[in-house]
C-alpha cells in the first residue's frame, strides 16, 4: 500500500514539473530564439533557421543601422509616445480627480461614459477619422496618430486613477482648503504628487500600447520620415515574401528594448495595475 | 468645501478630455452611421443610397466569410488566453520557489508589438526553409504543410499569434485572484478531506468567478480589436480564408476606396462591441453593489 501511495506521489510530482517546464518552454523559447536569430547569419536563417546556431554575428545590426530607416522609425515612435503619455497622464488624472473628489451631478455618468470606450474597437473609427483628419489637414502628421492614441487610452487610465483617488481620504483635501488652497493647488500640489505610484502604473501600461501602435500609423501615416516602428518592421519583406530575416529580427530586438526596459524597471507597478480588479473583488 | 463645487474648475478638469474623447470615439461612430448610407469613393460627390450597402453586405460572400472567421477568431483567442492563463496560474499556486521568474517570463510577450510576434510566428510556420512547427510535424512522420496558405490551417494559425502572446496577462490576473482567497477557507476544505481537484472546482473557481467574468470581457474586447496579426501575416488571404471584419473593412475603405461600404462593415463591428458594453456595465453595477 505504502509503496503504491509513494509511487503515485512521485509520479504526480513528476507530472507537475513536466507541465511547469512545458509551459515555461512554450513561453520562453520563442523569445529566446528571436533574440538569437538577430545575431545569426542570414544564410543560416534562410536555410535552417531551427537548427543549432553555428556562428553569431553583428552583421544584421550593421544592415539595420546603415541600410534601413529603423532608427528613424524608433525616433518617431519615441516622439509619439512621449507626447501621448504626457497628454494621457494629465488629462486622465484631471478627469479622475473631478469624478472622484469634486461634487457634481452626473459624476457617475461621466465615469460610465468613459468606461464605454474600453470596448470600442479602433477599426470602427478609422474611416471617419481619416476623413476628419484630411479635412483638418493633419493627415500624415504625428498629430494624426497622437490624438487617437490619447483618446483611446483615456478609459483605462481613468479607471486606474479613479480607483486610486477613491482611497485618498477627504480630510487631506479639507485640511488643505482650510490652509487656504484653491482647487487647482489641491490637485497639482497635493493629489497629483500623492499619486506617483499610480502615475507610474499608468505610464508603464500606456507606454507599451502607445509604442506598439500599428493601426493608426498604418492608416494615417504615409511618409517614411514619420512612420513608427510597428510599420517599419515590415520593411524587410521584399516582393513575393522574400524576407531579410536577420535584419527583421535585429530590428525587432532594437524596437523591443525600450518596452523591456520599462517592463523590467516597473514590473511591480505594471502588475499592480493589471491585477487591481482581481485582488479587490 | 465650496471649492469642490467650483463650476469653472470642474470645466477645466473635465472638458478637455471629454472633448477629445468624444471627438475621436463617438463622433466617428455617429458619422459612420451616416456614411454607411452613402455610395462614396471619398473624392467625388457622395450619393445617398439608403440601406443599399447593408443589403449588399448580406449578399456579399466575402463579408459572410469574414463574419464567420471573426467569431472563430475571437473564440480561439479567448479560449487560448483564458484556459492556458488559468491553468498556469493554478500550477503556480503549488510552486514554492521561482514563481516570480515564471511570471516575468510569461509576461514578456505581452510587451512586444504584435507585428514582431507575427513575424516570429511567420518563421515558425514557414515551410521553406523548414520552420519549427514543420520540424515538429516531421519528427512525428507527418508531411510538412504551408500553415499560412493552407485553407484549413490559416485562420487558427493567425489567431494563435494573439492567443499565445497575451496568455501572461490572464495568468497574472488569475494568479492574483487565486492567491488572495483567504487561506482558512482552503484549509477547512482540506481538513474535511477535499481533494485538490474538488478544492479547485468547489472553492477556488466559485471564489474568483467575478474575476473570471472580468477576464472574459477583457479578453473578448482584445480579440475583437484584433487586426494587426491577420493584416501583417496574410492580409486576409489566401482566398479570404483568414479575413476578419476589420481587415475586410480596411481593404474596402482604403484599398478599394468604398468608404460607404466600409462604414457599413464598421457598424457591424460596432454592433459586436455593444455586447461588450452591456457586459461591462453589468460588471460595473455589480461592483457598485458590493
Amino acid at each position: 500500500m505504502n509503496i503504491i501511495k509513494r509511487l503515485s506521489q512521485v509520479s504526480t510530482k513528476g507530472l507537475y514539473w513536466l507541465l511547469i517546464i512545458c509551459f515555461l518552454v512554450t513561453a520562453a523559447f520563442p523569445i529566446l530564439w528571436m533574440v538569437t536569430a538577430a545575431f545569426r547569419p542570414n544564410i543560416e536563417l534562410s536555410s535552417d533557421p531551427f537548427g543549432i546556431p553555428s556562428t553569431l554575428t553583428l552583421e544584421n545590426f550593421k544592415t539595420v543601422f546603415t541600410d534601413s530607416n529603423v532608427l528613424t522609425y524608433i525616433k518617431n515612435s519615441g516622439i509619439v509616445s512621449v507626447v501621448s503619455l504626457i497628454a494621457i497622464v494629465l488629462l486622465s488624472s484631471m478627469v479622475s480627480f473631478a469624478i472622484s473628489k469634486m461634487r457634481f451631478k452626473g459624476s457617475k455618468g461621466v465615469f460610465r461614459y468613459f468606461l464605454v470606450g474600453l470596448t470600442i474597437p479602433q477599426a470602427v473609427t478609422l474611416i471617419p477619422l481619416f476623413i476628419m483628419f484630411t479635412k483638418l489637414n493633419i493627415i500624415d502628421t504625428r498629430l494624426s496618430v497622437i490624438l487617437p492614441l490619447v483618446a483611446f487610452q483615456l478609459p483605462v487610465s481613468i479607471l486606474l486613477f479613479v480607483n486610486f483617488y477613491r482611497y485618498i481620504p477627504d480630510e487631506i483635501i479639507e485640511a488643505a482648503v482650510i490652509d487656504g488652497c484653491g482647487v487647482y493647488r489641491v490637485f497639482f500640489s497635493i493629489i497629483f504628487p500623492l499619486s506617483l505610484n499610480t502615475i507610474l502604473t499608468v505610464l508603464a501600461m500606456n507606454f507599451i500600447t502607445v509604442w506598439n501602435d500599428y493601426i493608426f500609423s498604418l492608416v494615417f501615416i504615409n511618409s517614411t520620415a514619420l512612420k513608427t516602428i510597428s510599420i517599419g518592421l515590415q520593411d524587410f519583406i521584399g516582393p513575393r515574401g522574400l524576407t531579410d530575416w536577420g535584419a527583421t529580427f535585429a530590428s525587432i530586438c532594437l524596437s523591443t528594448l525600450p518596452t523591456l526596459i520599462i517592463y523590467f524597471g516597473l514590473n511591480k507597478k505594471m502588475t499592480a495595475g493589471l491585477t487591481l480588479g482581481a485582488v479587490k473583488s | 468645501m465650496r471649492i469642490l463645487n467650483n463650476k469653472k474648475a470642474l470645466a477645466v478638469f473635465i472638458v478637455p478630455a471629454l472633448l477629445l474623447y468624444t471627438l475621436i470615439l463617438f463622433v466617428p461612430m455617429a458619422q459612420s452611421l451616416y456614411y454607411s448610407l452613402l455610395d462614396w469613393n471619398g473624392i467625388g460627390k457622395p450619393t445617398f443610397i439608403g440601406l443599399q450597402n447593408f443589403i449588399k453586405l448580406f449578399h456579399d460572400r466575402v463579408f459572410l466569410i469574414a463574419a464567420r472567421n471573426n467569431l472563430l477568431y475571437i473564440l480561439q483567442v479567448v479560449s487560448m488566453q483564458l484556459i492556458c492563463g488559468f491553468f498556469v496560474a493554478v500550477l503556480l499556486l503549488y510552486l514554492k520557489r521561482g514563481r516570480g521568474f515564471i511570471q516575468t517570463v510569461y509576461y514578456i510577450p505581452s510587451v512586444i508589438t504584435v507585428i514582431a510576434i507575427a513575424q516570429l510566428f511567420r518563421s515558425f510556420y514557414s515551410i521553406e526553409p523548414v520552420g519549427l512547427f514543420n520540424k515538429i510535424r516531421m519528427l512525428f512522420g507527418a508531411e510538412p504543410i504551408a500553415f499560412l496558405s493552407n485553407f484549413d490551417t490559416v485562420l487558427p494559425a493567425v489567431a494563435a499569434v494573439e492567443g499565445w502572446q497575451y496568455i501572461g496577462i490572464y495568468m497574472l490576473i488569475f494568479y492574483a485572484a487565486l492567491s488572495s482567497i483567504p487561506r482558512d477557507i482552503e484549509e477547512a476544505a482540506r481538513i474535511d478531506g477535499a481533494t485538490e481537484l474538488q478544492l479547485l472546482l468547489r472553492i477556488r473557481i466559485p471564489q474568483i468567478k467575478n474575476v473570471i467574468g472580468l477576464s472574459f470581457i477583457l479578453s473578448f474586447v482584445g480579440a475583437l480589436r484584433g487586426f494587426a496579426a491577420p493584416m501583417s501575416l496574410t492580409r486576409g488571404g489566401p482566398n479570404n480564408q483568414s479575413e476578419i471584419l476589420a481587415t475586410y473593412m480596411f481593404k474596402k475603405a482604403f484599398t478599394s476606396q468604398m468608404l460607404g461600404y466600409g462604414s457599413a462593415i464598421a457598424l457591424i463591428i460596432a454592433a459586436l462591441s455593444c455586447v461588450c458594453v452591456i457586459l461591462i456595465s453589468r460588471y460595473a453595477d455589480e461592483e457598485e453593489r458590493s
